[in-house]
């Protein structure tokens, strides 16, 4: 019943920006435009480039919101759109390609069990780590993409997302431990 | 299968990822806010608002120029009290002839002369009306206008007696036989 009430509303929303109503497009904003931030900033990780690429999305959202059918929910819909412009931007600004093996450095071997967790500390180890290791763990750990999905996105095989991801993870590791060390 | 401590861990704190870093979103806004697309009207409500515009002024225009004609003709017979009371008993004279003839059933086929004389005289009144619209209030105008008044009560005057004539003989007819 709250998820009917949700999508009319989301469908008001929608109906009213595509009418060109400015309050309404910046309720939209408002609703989605933190969340989407943190999507880019993960993959980009200085400030003024995800600013940059934010509100790419949103122009683009903005122009195409008549192409939004309803489909899947709006934020999805506005998810997908910031995924791929963040993944344009990585491509366009990155002369290597973003997740070959050059992007991962040698993994050093840690105890999981040795690392402590803390939602500031993965965040600011995300941004650390290497721009394909980067982008794989923000799909995975955080978009929620499958494999297969993160596998189309990139144009690689799915075996090879696996793989970068099981690589990228480790590194995270060794990243959050060497920022705990140098909170020490 | 192996354990993803950090997997379960981004799970179970999914939703403070989103909220760590504040970026500047008003100032962000202030630049999507020109890109977007400014309001537009379906082409079906242009079309419909341009008629609706033509429409209202057709009808003001003609209430404008309705208005003009009966102020000329009021005007000019309320400024002369001679004027006023004349058309009013002229008037008066027209009303009361055709009041009398609608109370009498009169066959129209048997008077056809008379009746086209009378649809030459609502012309003529027309004309009359254009010209006080045309050339405004005069004197020699309102007097065109008494005299049409005459010669219709004349004429509905006329078909009154006709029509008693034809009465009369018919009723005589009827005796003979």
């Amino acid at each position: 019943m709250q998820n009917i009430e949700t999508n009319s509303e989301e469908q008001k929303l929608v109906l009213e920006c595509i009418r060109g109503k400015k309050i309404s497009c910046k309720k939209l904003y408002e609703k989605y435009s933190l969340a989407m931030y943190h999507t880019i900033i993960r993959m980009v990780p200085f400030k003024s480039d995800a600013e940059d690429v934010l509100q790419e999305v949103f122009i683009k959202v903005f122009q195409n919101l008549n192409a939004f059918k309803g489909q899947s929910t709006l934020g999805a819909w506005i998810k997908r759109i910031t995924i791929n412009t963040t993944l344009k931007h990585i491509r366009k600004n990155n002369r290597t390609d973003y997740f070959s093996n050059e992007d991962l450095p040698e993994i050093v071997h840690t105890k999981e069990d040795q690392v402590i967790l803390d939602v500031k500390n993965i965040h600011e180890a995300i941004k650390k780590l290497p721009s394909g290791a980067r982008v794989v763990i923000n799909l995975y750990l955080l978009e929620g993409l499958k494999h297969k999905e993160i596998a189309e996105a990139l144009n690689i095989s799915e075996s090879t997302s696996k793989s970068q991801y099981q690589r990228a993870r480790k590194l995270l590791q060794t990243e959050i431990k060497l920022m705990i060390n140098e909170g020490r | 299968m192996k354990e993803d401590k950090i997997k379960d861990f981004i799970d179970l704190n999914r939703s403070e990822f989103d909220d760590i870093e504040r970026p500047n979103l008003d100032q962000i806004w202030s630049s999507v806010e020109n890109t977007i697309p400014e309001k537009r009207f379906p082409r079906i409500w242009i079309v419909f608002a341009f008629f609706g515009i033509a429409l209202l002024g057709t009808l003001i225009y003609s209430n404008v120029r309705t208005m003009q004609k009966l102020n000329n003709l009021e005007n000019y017979v309320l400024q002369s009290p001679t004027h006023k009371s004349e058309h009013e008993r002229l008037i008066k004279l027209v009303s009361d002839k055709e009041l009398e003839i609608k109370k009498q059933s009169i066959d129209k086929s048997q008077f056809e002369e008379i009746y086209q004389e009378l649809e030459e005289l609502e012309l003529n009144q027309i004309s009359i009306e254009k010209d006080f619209e045309t050339y405004g209030n005069s004197e020699e105008l309102m007097r065109t206008l008494f005299k049409h008044y005459e010669r219709k009560t004349k004429i509905l005057e006329i078909l009154l007696l006709e029509n008693e004539k034809r009465k009369y003989n018919e009723d005589i007819n009827r005796h003979q036989i």
